[in-house]
């Protein structure tokens, strides 16, 4: 997803001065900040820890965390942070997403962040207490390792503007913050086995995904037993010897690189090759029944006639409510049907895909989206094929794991409260009534009610004892109020299912190293041990029954997730692991330990500082006009709310112009508030060419100011408003013709967007804009018009990389002296002359269908191994015009082309083909070739 | 025009270069403060009594930072080594800047001063190699140049014959001030451990926690034990024993003579810096920030103190105070009797390398190539 462009739509207006009427704009979708957090401050030793609301309890606990891990990591990197450290606590990863910190939106995926050029920390809280102290631990090594890498190449007085590649980077903050746990041993399995492991040569192939963490944290455990956990510090040590990081650890070890990479490429395989022997791949130990896609949680539905599978799945870019049906003797995949489409608008905003967020009963499904600030409940009904009704609860924000009664008439599900509290709840349809079962700060995930609806079985990390903080499963008598445990092991269980006639219950767990399917064997109500029912190399994410014995998984393998079937009794009782609980001293409760028990804490109300953002500046020499230079920053308050932004410059030709020569302008925007807004001054000299005027250069001096608001509707749409004042003094150079004006001008503009994006431009969805505005010069009467822009965009998917895309945009001023808008170029009608086409009227259409052409291209020579991905190709037809009081001739062009995106940050566009002339009667005799940057329109 | 022109190129060519580093008028007598803790055995103890506070006397920029080294001095002159590769001399009594030898990569150690030469080693950058290279100082210029095939991050021992050296691969070289290598000895493991010496043998320990000890003259190994996980400190000698901290934390206590374990005692954290000694106790600190006084007889505890920041240098020892450099920015007066802290010096940025006694004056090494002179006050 692209940035939010609400910090360029700001320095743009400014630097635009009276562009109000802008052509050049941004659709993109909100970031938006539900809820105003009442900021408060926790000062530790080493950490100014900021939080809000009635997360303080949690915050004293993550505090400790902070300080716990400070003094494990300066002693492993042997060095100290001397500057305070500040850490910022979100009590969910809702709020954590509202963020001003990091301008681009976060996705449901990302746990916290380093942001390194003011050294914060950003750490939401997922209600898990374990997870919480990880994340704090990640980041800090973050913290350090910058800090200790960018001393040691500054001692050296080497140049600090590289730190070590970022598979060692991550690598290192997961190997120095955790230990290998049950997602690092599933995702390596499955590297492994599946054969898409990377060596240190190819790594960077998988740049910046989850595979390469943990690539690095493994590399970093080889090292440690293989040559010493010294060699981890000396790799940053020694990083000022060798600009490559390659020649950095060869040094290190005293090895070559290759050697190094093959002796780790054995070790790894050692490791994992051998789980063949007891351990099966899901699609040789069960039916296969899909094959495309995410596919999580399924629930099977059933009819007179009919078995289906409804699951949360992914197979456009947009995660949906699927139907799929249960055909497990059939030869081919099963084709699903969209029951419901969702992150398209704001009642089903996101999915939590990967959390159990669905459930069933009879044609009713219940299921969790985002909505606005926080998660919401649906019911859904299947046989109506229609949205009953939706449920919010003010004090809960984020929520999973719905599950209903077995009549139907109740759901329990596991919600985040504003104090951060993973707690369970139990909601009434009838009556409306929620009520909370669990009250603290242990997390309570995954529960499910009996047959008799009087008790809840749900896993929690409230295990005490030896195996502290493991999730084990818990049964909590709603009559009777007690909470008793039905496992207690050294391991995670959690996902507890009843079988179709509730003999048994069965959930997964990690205790063989990654989740599969347990039975919980009880007698006489008392819980005695468990025993495995399957023994895949991978792990089983959600399951549900078919029937008493046959069940659809949803298993990880391959890098995917897809659906299987398979019969729990497949495996003889004799092979099943078989594991007893010893309950005979009962656990004590685990406490968590908060800050009050370090000595120094300070607790304050938040203060803005503002700090710099960025400075650039620069002097330019131009052969015609001579020497120019300026320079523009940004300061902001730590949380990013609040942000100022200086631009200055000086266009003086001869000394005696330099005082009068110099251009200001300085805004401020502030996003603390959901709508956002900003102001300034500004004040410009010199000469200007401005292509919608004409094509002559002009002096001028505009001072003045503007003011802008912009209120997202929802992620998808918002309004935007904008008043400038502007006086302005023009001198046109030929004719030394003076022309003043004051003018103001004013426009309300409503913008949509819920496209979904491909490599280099939208390949799903609809984006529009509409903006009425005015303009009038109030003192001098120079210039009097109004404004129209209607530009409507529309992407029709064809397959999942193809699209066909149409646009139809219409721009018009009508008034006195009114500015042109331009066309023509790579951007609108190609073929045509860039920003030849000008006129007071402007219209463009376009249609294009766009492909993947070349999914990577590697040079090696003479670029040695310079690497291309999605190279995608365009054929189009464009077609418009400009006028200013009669319709003057329509143009157009025919073409092909080719587009390749740049790291994220620009795509080059060449396209070659045919324009059509002469009014649309005839195409030019020679083609025309064009190259530019830009996205897709 | 054109003479003006040139003149003034010339001048800011001349003030761009660094000047040379020429000593002339050393007396034959003069103070050395020679190698890092002075003497091969090493010492950080000065049997007198000072106030525990301390008076700023000057300060000095240089252009690099500094390891936990020293730097080492003769008569008013201080060689203060960097980590851009670069060999600063400066007065001892005003931080004057009298010279600069520049190289292509780090100084990591303390130079060795001898006669009229001071020597020091030059990790090369973009290499494994590193340098030792001999400075003549009444010359001004490098008079020889001993490449060696691995890097150097371990302080050298002056010997009367020559000096001792241990490289980062675990070869222990003995070069002699003509300029010749008299041996080389492999170990073969890694070592980042500061040796000591006395007037037979030089002791030191590597990462896989051996002691090993070697006959001077000839190199020949007298023992390698393995007694630890790994040390990545130094080692402070007196009265044929020796005394090292580990990684794990663990004090020990070594007859130099046998290479049995006299006695241990465990720390907190990690240590890695060379122990002090005075009459009565081992003073060492630890990558935790605590500071320990260690019964030198029976290994046994006196005081342990705590700070907020990390020791990994050396603590100076007088008669009645410790001066114990805390990387988090400060300098540290501590009571000896009972670890308390009396006094402290707070700077920009970290305090880095080990401090110097030397010209009643103490001297600290500041991030970003700052020196600072202290003395004692009245």
């Amino acid at each position: 997803m692209k940035k939010n462009p609400t910090i360029l739509l700001f320095i743009s207006l400014f630097l635009l001065t009276t562009s109000v009427q802008a052509q050049l704009y941004f659709f993109g979708r909100n970031k938006i900040q539900y809820d105003e957090f009442d900021w408060k401050l926790l000062k530790t030793e080493h950490f100014n820890i900021y939080y809000y609301g009635e997360f303080e309890e949690m915050a004293e606990i993550g505090a400790y965390y902070a300080e716990e891990a400070y003094k494990e990591l300066q002693i492993k990197f042997d060095h100290v942070v001397v500057s305070t450290i500040p850490l910022i606590f979100y009590n969910t990863h809702i709020h954590f997403q509202q963020t001003n910190i990091t301008p681009g939106f976060i996705p449901e995926g990302v746990g916290g962040f380093f942001e390194f050029l003011k050294g914060r920390v950003v750490i939401p809280y997922l209600g898990n207490l374990e997870q919480f102290r990880h994340v704090i631990r990640h980041e800090l090594v973050h913290v350090f390792m910058t800090s200790k890498v960018l001393n040691n190449l500054r001692d050296h007085r080497v140049r600090a503007d590289h730190l070590p590649p970022l598979w060692f980077v991550e690598g290192l903050a997961e190997y120095w913050s955790y230990h290998w746990d049950t997602q690092a041993e599933m995702m390596l399995r499955d590297a492994v086995t599946n054969e898409y492991f990377f060596s240190l040569s190819d790594i960077n192939r998988i740049y910046g995904s989850f595979l390469m963490y943990k690539e690095g944290q493994i590399f970093l455990q080889f090292i440690s037993e293989t040559y010493g956990e010294d060699k981890i510090l000396q790799f940053m040590e020694n990083f000022w010897r060798f600009r490559s990081f390659n020649d950095v650890v060869s040094f290190t070890l005293g090895e070559s690189i290759e050697t190094v990479d093959d002796k780790w490429i054995f070790y790894v395989k050692q490791k994992y090759y051998p789980l063949f022997a007891e351990k099966k791949p899901h699609h040789i130990d069960s039916k296969k029944l899909t094959n495309f896609g995410f596919n999580f949680s399924p629930r099977i539905h059933k009819t007179d006639s009919t078995t289906s599978i409804i699951f949360i799945g992914n197979r456009t870019g947009y995660t949906s409510i699927f139907n799929l049906p249960f055909q497990p003797n059939s030869k081919k995949y099963a084709e699903p049907k969209l029951i419901l489409r969702g992150e398209k608008e704001e009642i089903f905003e996101t999915f939590h895909a990967l959390k159990n967020s669905i459930d069933l009963f009879d044609d009713q499904v219940v299921f969790v989206t985002k909505m606005g600030g926080s998660d919401v409940l649906h019911l859904y009904s299947l046989l109506e094929d229609e949205l009953i009704k939706t449920y919010n609860w003010d004090e809960l924000i984020s929520i999973e794991s719905p599950n209903f009664s077995t009549d139907g008439k109740r759901v329990v599900f596991s919600a985040i409260d504003q104090k951060g509290f993973s707690d369970l709840y139990v909601f009434e349809f009838s009556s409306q009534k929620l009520q909370r079962i669990t009250n603290d700060y242990y997390s309570d995930i995954t529960p499910i009610f009996n047959k008799e609806n009087n008790k809840i079985i749900f896993s929690s990390d409230r295990t005490g004892g030896k195996f502290r903080q493991k999730y084990n499963l818990f049964e909590y008598d709603l009559e009777k109020g007690n909470l008793k445990y039905l496992t207690y092991i050294d391991a995670n269980s959690n996902q507890p299912h009843y079988s179709e006639d509730y003999s048994k219950l069965y959930f997964s767990s990690d205790y063989d190293g990654a989740f599969n399917i347990w039975e919980l064997e009880i007698k006489d109500d008392q819980p005695l041990g468990m025993r495995q029912h399957t023994r895949f190399v991978t792990s089983i994410f959600d399951f549900d029954f078919i029937d008493d014995s046959t069940i659809v998984t949803s298993a990880f393998e391959k890098s995917s997730f897809q659906f299987y079937s398979l019969n729990l009794n497949s495996i003889p009782d004799s092979q099943l692991a078989s594991v007893k609980f010893d309950f005979h001293k009962p656990p004590e409760i685990w406490r968590a330990k908060n800050v009050k028990q370090i000595a120094e804490f300070d607790r304050l109300k938040y203060e803005k500082e503002y700090t710099l953002d960025y400075a650039f500046s620069q002097i330019i020499a131009d052969p015609v006009y001579g020497a120019r230079g300026g320079a523009i920053f940004s300061i902001s308050d730590l949380l990013g709310n609040d942000r100022y932004i200086f631009f200055l410059y000086n266009t003086a030709e001869v000394q005696s112009e330099f005082l009068k020569s110099f251009n200001l302008s300085i805004s401020k925007i502030n996003f603390s508030k959901r709508t956002n807004y900003g102001f300034g001054i500004f004040n410009f000299y010199g000469r200007r060419y401005d292509i919608r005027e004409s094509d002559n250069f002009f002096y001028e001096r505009s001072f003045g100011g503007f003011f802008s608001l912009i209120y997202p509707v929802s992620t998808f749409q918002r309004l935007e408003a904008n008043i400038t004042f502007a006086n302005s003094d023009k001198e046109l150079s030929e004719s030394i013709i003076p022309r003043q004006s004051v003018l103001v001008s004013n426009s309300l503009s409503w913008i949509f967007d819920n496209t979904l994006w491909g490599p280099t431009g939208p390949l799903d969805g609809t984006r529009f804009r509409f903006l009425l505005g005015y303009t009038s010069d109030v003192k001098y009467s120079n210039e009097n018009y109004y404004s129209v822009i209607a530009d409507y965009r529309q992407y029709f998917r064809l397959s999942l990389r193809s699209a066909i895309a149409a646009r139809l945009s219409l721009y018009a001023n009508h008034g006195k002296n009114a500015r042109r808008y331009f066309g023509g170029g790579s951007w609108d009608i190609r073929g045509w002359p860039r920003w030849s086409i000008r006129g007071e009227k402007l219209w463009v259409s376009s249609l294009e269908l766009r492909f993947p052409l070349i999914d990577q291209l590697v040079i090696n020579f003479p670029f040695f191994g310079l690497g291309f991905s999605s190279i995608r190709g365009a054929a189009f037809f464009d077609a418009g015009s400009a006028w200013d009081d009669e319709y003057e001739k329509t143009l157009g062009s025919i073409g092909v082309g080719l587009r390749i995106n740049f790291f994220n940050v620009v795509t080059f566009r060449y396209d070659i083909g045919k324009k059509i002339e002469d009014d649309f009667k005839r195409l030019q005799p020679r083609l025309f070739y064009q190259f530019f940057f830009g996205w897709d329109f | 025009m054109k003479k003006r022109f040139t003149i003034f190129i010339t001048c800011l060519l001349l003030a761009s270069c660094s000047k040379i580093i020429l000593l002339e008028g050393i007396p034959g007598n003069a103070t050395v403060f020679e190698q890092f803790g002075g003497s091969s055995e090493r010492n950080f103890y000065y049997p007198i009594n000072v106030s525990d506070s301390l008076e700023f006397v000057w300060d000095a920029s240089t252009i690099g930072s500094y390891h936990n080294a020293s730097l080492s001095a003769i008569d008013r002159y201080l060689f203060v080594p960097t980590l851009v590769g670069r060999i600063y001399c400066l007065d001892a009594n005003t931080g004057l800047e009298i010279g600069v030898e520049k190289e292509t990569g780090e100084v990591p150690i303390t130079p060795v001063v001898y006669r009229k030469r001071f020597f020091y080693l030059n990790n090369i950058s973009e290499s494994e190699k590193s340098e030792v290279l001999y400075y003549d100082f009444l010359r001004s210029n490098v008079i020889n140049r001993i490449e060696l095939d691995e890097a150097v991050d371990n302080e050298m021992v002056k010997t009367d014959e020559g000096i001792l050296i241990i490289t980062n691969g675990g070869k222990l070289l003995k070069i002699n001030y003509i300029g010749q290598i008299d041996y080389e000895v492999e170990t073969k493991t890694q070592t980042f451990f500061d040796p000591a010496a006395d007037s037979l043998n030089i002791f030191w320990a590597n990462q896989n926690g051996e002691i090993i000890s070697a006959r001077i003259s000839d190199g020949k190994l007298n023992y390698r034990k393995k007694i630890s996980n790994g040390f990545e400190s130094g080692a402070i000698i007196e009265n044929e024993k020796a005394y090292l901290g580990d990684n794990d934390g663990i004090i020990y206590c070594i007859n130099l003579i046998s290479g049995e374990v006299v006695w241990k005692f465990l720390t907190d954290g990690k240590i890695k810096s060379v122990p002090s000694l005075d009459n009565k106790s081992v003073y060492i600190g630890n990558l935790n920030g605590k500071l320990y006084s260690i019964d030198k007889i029976k290994g046994t505890l006196n005081w342990g103190a705590g700070s907020d920041g990390l020791y990994n240098t050396s603590s100076l020892v007088f008669n009645n105070i410790l001066i114990q450099v805390n990387q988090k920015n400060k300098v540290e007066i501590i009571s000896k009797e009972d670890g308390t802290l009396l006094n402290q010096i707070e700077f920009r940025g970290r305090v880095k390398m080990t401090p110097v006694y030397y010209n009643d004056m103490i001297y600290f090494g500041v991030d970003k190539g700052e020196i600072h002179a202290y003395k004692f006050a009245e």
